[in-house]
């Protein structure tokens, strides 16, 4: 029995190429003195070519199969550039599905419900949402109807997909595209009580010191810069002062500071229009298209198009983008002209998505200051 | 879905992520076009060039190294210059002996049909054998998946043991497979 295993293992190494110097000449040896030997190899060969042969047969008529029903999925669905996005997300959901049926089944032998810790769950699983909350400016959602272009416009004008997947995917109202430049300058608003600072989210309440000169003006001392605070309610530049001071005591009076968060300091973004097809698998994919000189980026989601907003962050080392749905955030690569899948990043992962966060005001105390 | 993601998945066995990979197909359908072939062509040589993929990420020959959708155009392009420069070979070979593409299609049909069936015969086989050793049988001689792959999809505790399981699975086969019968078989 051990003798056979062995002459087996030497054969399939022999048929696989896996043989070393001395196994190479042990078979030599075996299929010049033992009739026996080279039979079985013969049957070996031919089970080996039976069963490539078989398999090849039917991962290609599997294959067929495959390409058919994407074909057909295509067939049904609106012709035009949403076609790509929609196959190619059933595609993933059906391989997915599919696939974690087969693989539960063959790693558990035959009974797919008796595993209830099968780990390719780990594939759908859900990430956990960021607490904070966010601001999203949105004015004007009414918007969203008027832009959407009507259908009978498009028909005849099959050359041009960009406007075919208008029809069926809705548009982003345009103050949904916001810009925001990094690092802006510095701005506020103040009523003697609260303070509003716009134009740096990062800034943090260790970095700030309030003051209050015997006039009874306010200043406020960020980094190493020390600026007035005239009172005012619209947002206005922050001025710094030049003459030379220092803080007293900590007076009995504190303000109340509001960090404002970026999308706060945006501006409507027209580099590129935002279309979306509401899709109902778990993908979210996008891609940005460029077609007649014009951007669109293209999202393919279960996704609310009021609860959407795409940040251009403008910075001297390049534009960064984000999108935002609700409380998930996912970074956007310009680049994507191929479908890549959206991927949530927690707001916490940098300083630069930190800023999307909006922070809980704070108080500072008041110092006296003298000039 | 990524092409990695895509990867991780026919791993673990998900056979259907493939077809995926025919979002990719267009571009060899006009490049095959463009190059004397048409559509049936550009569909043959996508279909090759996947299971040159499926086989190489299955067997751990695959790194991902580039896109997988400039693998598979690679891939299509060489098959399909090969297959070009075989059919003028043929075509040659054809005009210089004389004889008709009719007569040599009628031939042809006749002879893969005599007689039983290595594939049908060892699907047989297999089927008595039954798993896990079909599927590991198959996946080692097909697909070339290697032994700590075999071990981490079906469950064994180390490559070791899988090989031992495959060898013993090899055995089975063999006591359901007859030397006379399939040593004639095609």
């Amino acid at each position: 029995m051990r003798e056979e295993l062995r002459h087996i293992d030497l054969i399939d190494k022999h048929l696989t190429g896996h043989l070393n110097d001395d196994e190479k000449s042990e078979v030599e040896r075996l299929l010049a003195e033992d009739k026996e030997f080279a039979k079985e190899l013969e049957v070996y060969k031919k089970i080996y070519t039976g069963i490539e042969s078989k398999e090849d047969q039917k991962l290609r008529a599997k294959l067929d199969l495959l390409y058919a029903e994407y074909r057909a999925s295509g067939e049904q669905k609106p012709k035009g550039l949403y076609r790509r996005l929609i196959i190619y997300s059933g595609a993933v959901a059906a391989c997915i599905v599919l696939g974690t049926l087969f693989y539960v089944f063959r790693s558990t032998g035959n009974d797919p419900i008796g595993n209830d810790t099968p780990n390719v769950v780990d594939v759908d699983s859900v990430r956990t949402q960021p607490v904070d909350s966010l601001i999203l400016k949105k004015n004007n959602t009414q918007v969203t109807e008027k832009e959407e272009l009507p259908e009978d416009e498009l028909d005849g004008s099959p050359q041009d997909e960009t406007q075919l997947a208008f029809s069926n995917g809705k548009s982003l109202p345009s103050e949904s595209i916001r810009l925001v430049r990094q690092p802006s300058s510095l701005t506020y608003t103040f009523n003697g009580q609260e303070l509003v600072l716009y134009g740096d989210s990062g800034i943090s309440g260790l970095q700030l010191q309030m003051g209050k000169d015997q006039k009874g003006n306010y200043y406020l001392k960020y980094g190493s810069k020390l600026f007035d605070l005239a009172t005012s309610s619209t947002i206005n530049p922050l001025k710094e002062v030049q003459e030379g001071y220092i803080f007293g005591d900590l007076q009995d009076e504190s303000v109340q500071v509001k960090v404002m968060p970026l999308i706060a300091n945006s501006q409507p973004y027209s580099g590129f229009t935002v279309s979306l097809t509401e899709n109902s698998s778990m993908d979210k994919n996008y891609f940005f298209l460029e077609q007649n000189e014009k951007k669109q980026l293209v999202i393919d989601a279960s996704m609310n198009i009021d609860s959407i907003t795409v940040i251009v962050v403008s910075k001297s080392e390049g534009n960064s983008h984000y999108l935002i749905h609700k409380n998930e955030l996912y970074p956007l690569n310009i680049d994507a002209t191929e479908t890549t899948s959206l991927e949530q990043i927690d707001f916490t992962k940098n300083n630069e998505t930190r800023m999307f966060m909006d922070r809980p005001s704070f108080p500072k105390g008041v110092y006296e200051i003298i000039f | 879905m990524t092409d990695q993601e895509l990867i991780d998945q026919l791993k673990k066995g998900n056979e259907n992520c493939l077809q995926q990979l025919y979002q990719h197909i267009g571009m060899v359908k006009s490049w095959v076009e463009q190059n004397n072939g048409n559509e049936d062509d550009a569909l043959d040589v996508f279909q090759e060039a996947i299971i040159v993929f499926y086989k190489n990420v299955m067997a751990g020959n695959y790194e991902l190294r580039s896109k997988i959708s400039t693998y598979l155009f690679e891939i299509s392009k060489r098959q399909w210059l090969n297959q070009l420069n075989r059919r003028k070979k043929y075509e040659n070979r054809q005009s210089e002996v004389g004889i008709s593409q009719r007569d040599h299609e009628s031939i042809n049909p006749e002879i893969t049909r005599k007689g039983p069936n290595l594939r049908e015969y060892l699907e047989k086989a297999l089927a008595k054998v039954g798993e896990p050793c079909k599927s590991v049988l198959e996946a080692t001689i097909f697909l070339g998946m290697r032994m700590e792959d075999i071990a981490e999809r079906f469950n064994y505790s180390s490559a070791r043991s899988a090989s031992q399981q495959k060898l013993r699975c090899l055995q089975k086969l063999r006591g359901e497979v007859s030397y006379d019968v399939i040593i004639r078989l095609k």
